[in-house]
């Protein structure tokens, strides 16, 4: 094993040449073999005591940085204010996306509703439904005509327990009600997927990706 | 008041749940995003910097660009190393801005000794001798050990973020763990 | 915007802040980024510049409003009061004006008090 303290950004000279009480390895040969698993000198490796010496530092050097790393996060955990500081600036950000027309009395008027605030409503007016966290909400059509066909699109998180034929109804007659009330678009449809089934609350389940359509 | 309705809470929603809510405008989700992954960022931005006020800075633009480009990542499931990459190449900057300012005198090779007030609290078990030693390392070789240890990037990621070599890199890096190698016998 | 302007903006500003159902008015212009703050007066946002848009357009005056309202109240019916208190906020200078109105939040009225507190701590 050499030491490369000397090394420059320069290609390192072929090692041929080392002294003959060294066994010619570098760290980074034994770095690699540690990340990769492998290598032309995992025999040599296997039984050199120096390069063995190498391979255990460089092992405690690996899970040393691993835990500094953890560290530097419980730490940053711990005190949150300057994560307080950066989100209370983006807590109250919209996303506006398209928008969708809303009829006027004044032909001079140019009244619309972002298609943000709609998704924003959808989606709360799903999750205010037991056993059901919406997750993908968008609306597919062309939105900034008046009255034009749409169809909703929703993915779900279902908490495990609940009907589902249920709760996709529900969910739908909440989804067509708040639609209808705050848009002037036409409702073709509400398309839900329960991609997912969660046991209270807590870890996931595997999801059926069940289809349900109207 | 009624009572909460029994639901999945955002906070055990999967990445992938919680990307598609923020994507359509959700800031709730992102917010548990931040918070699921901010202090992982915070604490590499800190070591790739060397100080908490660039981490800060590199955490927020982090944030802000994942909030406004959020549509482009196809695959939510990603979403932890996706961020630790912007936030990587984030801090970089901002040090690289920083060097910019700086006196040309002052630049390449030169450690910057400024201590970062946590590695204050991170006593005992060699991790204090080991976070000195990293903060010792001239900024160039300490990128590069942190970029790969800590935010697992090739060689070639390496190169590509800090504009160099990957011939560089790897001399680099050589030299950082020749010298954490020989620190390290010293505190053990 | 001339003094006059400004004037008509704040009087806009006002009326369409005292609409019921109304929570809170946005910058016409900027990017919908970092507006809402100040819960009590029930403008969320009051960033320097107004929140009512007027500029004159070829002898024409356009009026910009975006703003949140909250969810017991239809949006398509809520933004065309809105309009309709610009307009008579305008009064004479409203024959040809042009109004545009965007609802871009609609807020359950149970939510309000956490939206008006997180504001707060700016």
């Amino acid at each position: 094993m050499t030491d490369e303290t000397n090394g420059t950004d320069a290609p390192r000279p072929a090692r041929a040449d080392s002294p003959a009480d060294d066994c010619g390895h570098s760290l980074e040969e034994l770095g690699e073999y540690l990340e990769t698993g492998s290598s032309p000198y995992a025999a040599h490796f296997g039984q050199c005591p120096q390069c063995q010496a190498g391979l255990a530092s460089l092992r405690v050097l690996g899970d040393l940085t691993r835990r500094l790393a953890e560290e530097d996060t419980q730490a940053a955990a711990a005190s949150d204010g300057w994560l307080q500081d950066i989100l209370s600036n983006l807590r109250l950000e919209t996303r506006a996306g398209r928008s969708i027309p809303v009829a006027s009395e004044n032909p001079d008027d140019g009244l619309s509703e972002t298609e943000g605030a709609v998704v924003a409503l959808i989606r709360s007016a799903g999750d205010a439904i037991d056993g059901v966290t919406i997750g993908k909400c968008r609306l597919h059509g062309d939105i900034t005509r008046p009255g034009a066909p749409t169809r909703v699109e929703l993915s779900v998180t279902a908490l495990h327990g609940y009907r589902l034929p249920a709760l996709v109804d529900a969910l739908r007659t909440s989804v067509g009600e708040v639609f209808g009330l705050h848009t002037e678009l036409h409702l073709d449809g509400v398309d839900i997927t329960v991609a997912d089934i969660v046991q209270d609350g807590q870890g996931t389940a595997p999801g059926p990706g069940l289809e349900e359509h109207p | 008041m009624t009572p909460p309705p029994r639901d999945v809470g955002l906070d055990a929603l999967p990445d992938v749940v919680l990307c598609e809510r923020a994507t359509d405008g959700d800031t709730a989700a992102f917010e548990v995003l931040a918070r699921r992954y901010g202090p992982m960022m915070r604490g590499y931005a800190m070591r790739l910097t060397g100080s908490t006020a660039d981490a800060d800075d590199a955490v927020q633009e982090t944030l802000i660009h994942a909030w406004d480009h959020l549509a482009d990542l196809r695959d939510g499931s990603v979403v932890k190393s996706w961020l630790m990459r912007i936030c990587g190449r984030r801090s970089i900057d901002i040090v690289r801005r920083r060097r910019e300012h700086a006196d040309a005198d002052t630049l390449a090779g030169v450690p910057d000794h400024r201590p970062t007030p946590e590695s204050a609290t991170i006593a005992g078990s060699g991790l204090d001798s080991l976070a000195r030693s990293l903060e010792a390392l001239p900024a160039e070789q300490r990128q590069c050990w942190v970029l790969k240890e800590m935010g697992g990037l090739s060689y070639e990621e390496i190169a590509e973020q800090l504009r160099i070599s990957s011939e560089s890199v790897r001399g680099r890096l050589a030299r950082a763990r020749a010298t954490l190698m020989k620190d390290m016998e010293g505190w053990r | 915007m001339s003094p006059d302007t400004v004037g008509l903006a704040r009087e806009i500003e006002a009326a369409v802040a005292a609409v019921e159902g109304v929570v809170g008015l946005y910058p016409p212009h900027s990017a919908l980024r970092s507006v809402l703050s100040a819960g009590r007066s029930r403008i969320l946002a009051t960033d320097g510049e107004g929140l009512a848009g007027l500029r004159e357009e070829a002898g024409v005056l356009v009026v910009h409003v975006r703003f949140a309202g909250t969810s017991d109240h239809p949006g398509p019916s809520l933004v065309r009061r809105v309009a309709h208190t610009v307009r008579t906020t305008l009064g004479e200078r409203a024959a040809g004006a042009e109004v545009r109105v965007q609802l871009c939040a609609i807020v359950a009225p149970a939510d309000l008090p956490r939206v008006m507190d997180a504001a707060d701590q700016d």
